[in-house]
């Protein structure tokens, strides 16, 4: 389907960038970069920034308004009029009837589990594509680059056929595989990106103090890949939380489901049956954890970039 | 010898990876390659048939459609993408008041499920009860209402916009990333050059990040190619064709038409095109000697 | 395969344009693999043993017509200990995964949308050997009525459980979906319009409803074969449902030959230019439109008989509904009578490891018992005789009656290439990009070059 010319000279970057002007290894860049001044072209970030903003937050608004109405309501008031009362059942009716109690731990455990797979694969195998000239390395970028590019409309039939000739099927441990096998392309691929444009005087210096490569790995370029870890993390966290199609094909016992089965029983009772409070209140149920979890690890990221600036 | 050693981590460190992905992807992406030679019934049996199914495509006016469509879809895309995400990860990087803030709420539709999303803004295109063209009526621009999701003029451009909405967070964090790790001496530098910002951004921190937006306009382009689910949900390929995309094509003959030979040939084909645009936009975005 | 494609349409047309309940004697035939470990038909009630079983379903969780079949499940887990009844979700969007179940050995043992006696493509699995061949069990004499459990259906829905070529049954239909148009009753009192018998009488009422300030008819500019059903239901009037099937579905003929294929477009056309759709409905999704209509915006709506039992939730109390058949077409020279309608069939796997439960399962989904209380209580049509119409559906009784013969919705293009043709030139048409004439010769274009004509 391609020819050897594409293997070997891939898509992706591959000439290493030019050498960084030497910076003292000490010095190195301020833990926090400084709130720059106010100067008049801020205006139009403000500007720019608060009208994604606002459309954000309004939609947040609208998912909560509705999961505050009735059905009735949401069909004959106008989309944007405000709910009459508080309506907190509609939650409970989410609560109880997407089983969101059961499907959230499984959630989370596959969720977790292969963001965790796919990003620390990804760390490792984006290292030597990144930083050692080696012959292949190119090619093999050029494969994980092909991982990108799934027709999965077509490629689930022979996925179903291997998972069930390993045992796999209806198994959690199959889910997470796959998803951390999916994530790992684009993770790859960004931290390739991130990698590359480190300074190669850190591997040189910490040959010199006698590190080996893999020691060299952990204790100098890991720390400085935080902003660029937490951010394929965030990325391939979020791909498996809200991941349908192959939890559809792959789990088929309920008490394995994860979360977006339950919501797309919740979404179908929607299209079919005018159910849409529920389906909102749902969407709340499911989305508030999630949030939650970036606020927090927002300032994990922030925390790792000082970190990794002040080891830099 | 370092370079020995060096050498000597790196089939270690590839192999776990190479693994998964040889079993759950490349296998079955190989095995795409020959259900494209074969023509299906529904209950899965298969006869080969050569390239007849390429040639099949090659003469469907719908597939050519669908492809058009489809670029259509990362052109505008990625001109709604980024000039904004670009534009908002410089602003947060520049740390201005509210930055957390703006950070969190700017990735917040990233969480909501595509098919919230996509009757949300069902609702706000709505031709009569929406948002956008009462808001339009107020504002003495009603010659600017449009049914958007059901005129073939502006649809494409309309489910485009929904698909980027929801996804730009992602991008503004992978952008932010990458404005955070320019090393502020070389910035300070310029600035004591008395470079003003605009100049800094355009001349210094642009072609600093270069490589990595060369990797985000792959990935935007790799992505936008397999463009699916908002188009399934938002229009469904219409109105008559003018938002059919190859992904929702190969999902018709796939899942409507159990036509799975079909539709594995316009996934090879597919596959080929992304790889040759990665490749022809890599040469095009490559690195000049630049000097920082 | 196209060629048996083919062939299997020819018989097909041929047995469907046939009173179909005259086939009902020629049973058994040569046995497929199907029947090879199935239990003996004459006593399968008294094989039922109890254990695991997955059925599909098509409701939702936690939706009302689920908890008629979760009673269901309660009541045979007490009545055959060890019974264990698995619900699996099994409406349109999960059917590639429960096909590919089906495709790797994994089936379920009771599931739908895998046979359908009136849509070439949904015949398939059975020729394949995949479905129970139903026929020697529904030819039984059931106990509780005393006649064979086949004469529990109406006759009109036997063309979608039989297979047209072999006469076995594959499919037993849980519901029925008639495609009606449905009015805003008090909104037509009120303003003295008469429900439409005939064409006339539409475009008629299209101009009183007008002339109310309402738009006549609610329809989804964004769903295509919502806005075919418009040309589907108006073909078979000036054309007649065999000779549109030919041509559309079969590909047998030209589309320009029978001049009642223009003659319906211009009828659409004129519909159009009389403003007789809502207004941005180009734009308007089916569940808005079907909003504007019970919210009195629009006066007319045609759609599946589902209509009510999906919308229960949302009608208006003070709603007043009017059912009515589609319109007649003076000097037409098609069908007058019939009406367009589909059967959600239930299917048993050949290689299920319980076949008595799994069809125990079945016979309770449509015993008049059961069907009696989802036509009451969720407003589903049933093909059961003897079950009383919804009460949610005014009239329909009085629909069905009317009608002479049941025929395939959509012609039975919807998993066919066909249908990538017919309804985005419907959709064209409705929208004001073409008229009649130039939407008959794309439609020509298109119908050759999928039917490779």
């Amino acid at each position: 389907m391609t020819s050897s010319t594409d293997m070997k000279a891939p898509a992706v970057p591959d000439v290493p960038p030019p050498p960084a002007p030497p910076r003292p290894p000490k010095k190195a860049r301020d833990s926090r970069r400084p709130r720059a001044p106010f100067r008049p072209y801020h205006l139009f970030f403000y500007l720019l920034l608060g009208a994604v903003a606002v459309s954000s937050i309004s939609a947040y608004a609208w998912v909560f308004n509705v999961s505050m109405k009735t059905n009735g309501e949401f069909i004959s008031t106008p989309p944007w009029q405000i709910a009459e009362t508080w309506r907190w059942d509609n939650y409970v009716n989410a609560w109880d009837r997407a089983h969101i109690g059961m499907f959230f731990g499984n959630s989370v455990l596959i969720s977790v589990a292969s963001t965790l797979i796919g990003v620390v694969l990804a760390v490792f195998a984006a290292y030597p594509l990144a930083r050692i000239a080696f012959r292949f390395s190119g090619a093999l970028l050029g494969v994980f680059l092909m991982g990108l590019m799934i027709p999965w409309m077509v490629t689930f039939a022979p996925l179903y056929l291997i998972m069930r000739d390993l045992g796999l099927l209806d198994s959690q441990l199959g889910l997470i595989l796959v998803y951390a096998t999916y994530n790992l392309p684009f993770n790859v691929f960004v931290l390739v990106g991130f990698m590359k444009t480190l300074p190669y005087e850190l591997e040189e210096a910490a040959a010199v103090d006698g590190a080996g490569p893999a020691r060299t790995f952990v204790s100098v370029i890991l720390p400085l890949l935080g902003p660029g870890l937490a951010s394929v993390a965030i990325i391939s966290f979020l791909q498996n939380w809200n991941e349908f199609f192959y939890a559809l094909l792959l789990i088929h016992s309920p008490e394995k489901m994860p979360l977006p089965l339950g919501l797309f029983q919740l979404g179908q009772a929607a299209d079919y049956g005018t159910n849409w409070s529920t389906m909102f209140a749902g969407m709340m149920i499911t989305v508030t954890p999630v949030l939650l979890g970036f606020a927090l690890l927002q300032k994990q990221i922030t925390k790792g970039l000082t970190a990794g600036a002040l080891k830099g | 010898m370092y370079k020995a050693a060096q050498r000597r981590i790196i089939v270690p460190f590839l192999a776990p990876a190479l693994v998964l992905l040889a079993v759950f992807f490349l296998y079955p992406l190989i095995k795409t390659v020959d259900l494209s030679l074969n023509e299906f019934s529904r209950t899965g049996t298969m006869r080969f048939v050569g390239l007849e199914q390429y040639r099949l495509l090659s003469g469907d006016p719908d597939f050519y459609n669908s492809l058009k469509n489809t670029f259509l879809i990362t052109l505008i895309g990625s001109g709604m993408l980024f000039p904004p995400a670009v534009a908002v990860a410089w602003a947060l990087s520049q740390r201005i008041h509210g930055e957390r803030f703006f950070r969190f709420v700017l990735f917040a539709p990233v969480v909501l499920s595509v098919a919230v999303v996509s009757l949300l803004w069902k609702f706000l295109y709505h031709p009569t009860l929406g948002l956008i063209n009462p808001a339009l009526e107020s504002m003495g621009l009603g010659a600017l209402a449009k049914t958007w999701l059901g005129d073939p003029a502006t649809a494409l451009a309309a489910v485009t916009f929904v698909s980027v909405w929801h996804g730009i967070g992602i991008w503004i964090v992978l952008l932010c990333a990458g404005f955070e790790r320019l090393p502020e001496d070389v910035l300070a530098a310029a600035r004591i050059d008395g470079a003003g910002e605009w100049r800094v951004f355009w001349s210094v921190m642009m072609p600093m990040m270069r490589d990595l937006l060369r990797v985000l306009v792959v990935l935007w382009v790799v992505q936008s190619l397999q463009t699916f689910a908002f188009v399934y949900i938002l229009t469904g390929g219409g109105p008559f064709g003018s938002t059919d995309t190859v992904g929702t094509l190969m999902y018709r003959a796939a899942f409507e038409r159990a036509d799975f030979g079909y539709a594995a040939a316009a996934g090879v084909v597919l596959v080929v095109i992304m790889l040759a645009v990665a490749k022809l936009l890599n040469k095009v975005m490559k690195r000049d000697d630049l000097q920082y | 395969m196209v060629k048996a494609v083919q062939k299997l349409m020819v018989g097909l047309a041929a047995v469907s344009c046939l009173a179909l309940a005259a086939c009902g004697g020629g049973s058994g035939g040569t046995g497929g693999q199907a029947a090879q470990k199935a239990p003996d038909a004459k006593n399968w009630r008294q094989d039922i043993k109890g254990g695991p079983i997955e059925v599909g379903v098509l409701p939702a969780v936690g939706t009302p017509s689920l908890k008629f079949l979760e009673d269901i499940a309660a009541a045979m887990e007490k009545d055959y200990p060890g019974t264990e009844v698995k619900q699996t979700f099994a409406n349109t969007k999960t059917r590639p995964a429960l096909e590919q179940r089906w495709r790797a050995g994994d089936a379920l043992d009771v599931d739908y949308t895998m046979f359908d006696g009136t849509n070439p493509a949904l015949l398939d699995w059975a020729d394949d050997g995949a479905l129970l061949d139903l026929k020697p069990y529904l030819d039984q004499v059931d106990t509780t009525t005393g006649k064979p459990w086949l004469e529990q259906f109406s006759p009109a829905v036997m063309q979608f459980m039989q297979h047209p070529k072999t006469g076995k049954v594959y499919g037993v239909p849980s519901e029925l979906s008639l495609q009606v148009l449905f009015y805003n009753a008090a909104l037509f009192e009120k303003h003295g319009i008469t429900p439409p018998a005939t064409w006339d009488d539409l475009l008629k009422a299209a101009d009183g409803l007008k002339a109310a300030g309402v738009d006549p008819i609610a329809v989804t500019g964004l769903f295509e074969p919502y806005m075919g059903m418009w040309s589907d239901n108006i073909w078979m009037r000036t054309v007649g449902y065999g000779k549109a099937r030919e041509v559309l579905t079969d590909g047998k003929g030209s589309i320009t030959e029978d001049p009642g294929f223009l003659k319906g477009l211009q009828m659409l056309q004129d519909l159009r230019d009389k403003k007789g759709f809502l207004k941005g409905f180009e734009g308007t999704d089916f569940t808005a439109a079907q909003a504007q209509f019970f919210q009195g915006k629009a006066g007319m709506i045609l759609m599946g008989s589902w209509l009510v039992s999906e919308m229960a939730d949302v009608i208006p109390k003070d709603f007043k509904l009017g059912v009515l058949q589609f319109p007649t077409v003076t000097g037409g020279t098609g069908d007058q009578a019939s009406m367009l309608a589909a059967a959600q069939l239930m299917s048993v796997s050949a290689k299920s490891e319980n076949i008595p439960l799994s069809l125990e399962w079945v016979r309770r989904v449509v015993s008049v018992e059961t069907q009696t209380r989802r036509a009451t209580e969720v407003g589903e049509v049933s093909a059961v005789k003897g079950v009383s119409s919804p009460p949610g559906l005014p009239g329909i009784a009085d629909v069905v009656a009317k009608a002479d013969r049941l025929q395939a919705a959509y012609y039975g293009l919807m998993q066919s290439k066909a249908k990538d043709v017919v309804y985005p030139e419907i959709a064209k048409l409705m929208f004001g990009k073409q008229d009649a004439q130039q939407t008959l010769e794309n439609l020509d274009k298109g119908l050759r070059r999928v039917h490779g004509g």
